[in-house]
């Protein structure tokens, strides 16, 4: 529906989410700050060097008979510390300061990357954020004169004269109101778009997911295929997967390594943690189950999902170059499979021709899977005549020792690489970017090339530079990362 | 390792309500503030120096802080600072004195929510560790300092090799 330089804004969200935390954090210090001069401006009109002031002592007073309106919260001499929790907005203040901190503080890098349930769990307490954010100024506590009053007495001139005289003065006694509360206008919306979002997830839950089949890959890796009615997927795209069995509040997001046009949706997991390696266990997968589970036994599986990425849109371009470092080359699974089933179709002429596929991975170990893939890939192309269509080339950075060196140079000559059985070989250390881009420039002139990547951080802003730089004169580089 | 991100974010917003304590106390209604926004400004900046280098985790590679080694190796002089029963009780005592004025409120109940926090991690025996060196992660491969003492095997010159990149 919109155009695709908008919609690439949208692949940003998490950044936005965070700018966005920032600032309330940078506006709630200032808020708090400004509200402590005014708690004590409150209850130190109450002491006695203050009430000197016949102005004050007279202004603190309106409210205490009936038909008056109050100027002061504060009816009465308390500490300042403890009027702010006599403050409605006070109290509310508190709660919400308390959990923003919580959620701050457990937000950062260290604690999500090595305690992510401390992270998890606490930054729910966003729902105790908003909540006692929309009653904050629920009391309206924050007073003036109403406009009103304002029209029969004029605090300019009143304020001069001694407030005893004041009926004699043409100064009745004035009238207060607070301002009414206005956050939640403001948040109003996003927040019921999130129960919208959970309500679908609820149902979701209750929709059943078939397992079809369970593989179990070399180094810890298990393939699960399932089905679930009426769900499509686009290329490239992950879903959350949650099991009753082992936790009902862990959702885990897993990417899509199936093509949309296979009639199963399948993921590949990795076995790191304590909730993959209970997945294991009841899936069957684990070293103790040999025998095969039939389908009554299979844990029930919860997807939510799909949800976009970056990848999509690579459709859309006539060339892409896909670098995937890593666990990053999980999305150009279901990318190149789904290429290979499009070029199947003869009368659907795509406009993708040529993509350039870059794997960069420290050691190979964990992803046999993924060469297992590109194998099976390059003989189907061989077959139909069409290898110039995918091109790609594999890095391995590092994890090779001395005894490997030899190996591999001994095997220099095959005409299939020695580690993966492809008939690219294998490269060893890091891409030369600059040389990449620019050949790829040459070659194809005039034309949008899209750059999509999957993987590490440093090497996203490597290649963001590399796109930016190697645009212009008729060949331009759009770079799209997706977030992991 | 959370009590140390509440209490050093804590002692942040101490020390920024501690200058706020004195600006406002400088003003004439508030003249009690200043005593307690000087407190508040001086133990914030205590308490961040304490804080700061993050402690090394029980396993795997812990992420340092940048310029945390400044003021780790002050850390590993001190006494009693590895310690997280002390630090919880040094941080509850500290705090209550800045607690009676509003600005430095706001710091001293994070400050107390850390010391909290750092008394559950005590009771699990945990304590502050420097963070060593980065462990190695390269493989155990055979030492290659030396450069090759023969030249490696090479084809005969004139056979074509199409596989070459």
């Amino acid at each position: 529906c919109c155009p695709r330089r908008i919609r690439r804004i949208l692949d940003k969200n998490i950044k936005f989410h965070r700018m966005c935390a920032y600032m309330i954090v940078l506006m709630t210090l200032i808020h708090y700050f400004a509200h402590s001069f005014n708690v004590d401006f409150f209850t130190s009109a109450y002491t006695s060097k203050i009430l000197r002031k016949r102005l004050v002592a007279r202004l603190i007073q309106i409210g205490n008979a009936p038909n008056e309106t109050y100027l002061n919260p504060i009816r009465s001499n308390v500490f300042s510390v403890g009027a702010v929790f006599l403050l409605t907005g006070g109290w509310t203040g508190v709660i919400i300061t308390l959990s923003l901190f919580f959620m701050v503080t457990s937000s950062v890098e260290f604690i999500r990357r090595s305690y992510f349930e401390v992270f998890w769990f606490t930054h729910h307490l966003f729902i105790v954020f908003y909540g006692f954010l929309v009653v904050h100024g629920i009391s309206m506590q924050v007073r003036g004169q109403t406009a009103a009053s304002l029209l029969v007495h004029d605090p300019k001139r009143c304020s001069l004269i001694n407030p005893a005289l004041w009926p004699q003065n043409n100064c009745p006694t004035p009238v207060f109101a607070g301002s009414a509360p206005m956050t939640w206008k403001w948040v109003i919306a996003p927040m019921v778009l999130y129960v919208i979002e959970r309500i679908i997830r609820l149902v979701r839950f209750n929709q059943q997911v078939e397992i079809l089949k369970v593989i179990k890959h070399p180094s810890r890796v298990i393939e699960i295929q399932m089905r679930k009615k009426g769900f499509n997927a686009e290329v490239g795209q992950y879903v959350f997967i949650m099991c009753p069995q082992l936790s009902q509040l862990e959702w885990h997001p897993f990417t899509l390594t199936s093509a949309p046009e296979e009639d199963y949706c399948s993921v590949h997991v990795r076995i790191v943690g304590d909730w993959t390696t209970g997945l294991s266990k009841v899936l069957g997968a684990d070293e103790s189950g040999n025998e095969v589970l039939p389908s009554w036994k299979m844990p029930k599986l919860a997807i939510d999902g799909p949800f976009g990425t970056a990848s999509e849109d690579v459709f859309n371009y006539p060339v892409a170059i896909c670098v995937g470092s890593g666990i990053g080359v999980t999305p150009f699974a279901s990318l190149l499979k789904s290429v290979w089933y499009k070029n199947l179709n003869p009368e659907h002429e795509m406009v993708l021709k040529k993509v350039y596929f870059f794997w960069i991975c420290p050691e190979t170990h964990a992803f046999e899977w993924f060469g297992d893939l590109l194998a099976y890939l390059e003989r189907q192309l061989a077959e139909i005549g069409r290898q110039d269509l995918i091109e790609y080339h594999i890095y391995l950075t590092r994890g090779w020792d001395h005894k490997q060196a030899k190996t591999i140079y001994a095997h220099e000559e095959d005409s299939r690489d020695v580690i993966t059985g492809l008939e690219q070989k294998t490269n060893y250390g890091r891409p030369n970017w600059d040389e990449i881009f620019s050949k790829t420039a040459q070659s194809h002139p005039n034309t949008h090339v899209g750059v999509f990547f999957c993987g590490v951080a440093a090497l996203s802003a490597k290649l963001h530079k590399m796109s930016n730089k190697h645009s212009g004169s008729g060949v331009s580089f759009h770079y799209n990362k997706e977030n992991f | 390792m959370w009590a140390n991100e509440t209490a050093l974010l804590g002692s942040y917003v101490l020390s920024i309500g501690g200058i706020i304590g004195i600006m406002g106390g400088l003003l004439k209604n508030f003249m009690f503030w200043l005593p307690i926004g000087i407190y508040g400004l001086i133990f914030g900046i205590i308490l961040v120096i304490l804080e700061y280098p993050r402690g090394r985790k029980n396993k795997g590679n812990t992420a340092e802080r940048r310029f945390q080694s400044c003021t780790a190796t002050l850390l590993t002089k001190l006494p009693f600072v590895d310690n997280y029963y002390f630090r919880a009780i040094a941080y509850f005592i500290v705090c209550i004195p800045s607690a009676i004025i509003v600005p430095t409120l706001l710091g001293s109940v994070f400050v107390i929510i850390g010391s909290g926090i750092y008394l559950g991690a005590a009771c699990h025996n945990e304590k502050w560790a420097p963070v060593s060196a980065r462990t190695e992660v390269r493989s155990q491969s055979a030492d290659v300092t030396q450069p090759p003492s023969r030249p490696p095997p090479r084809l005969p010159q004139n056979v074509n090799n199409p596989n070459q990149i």
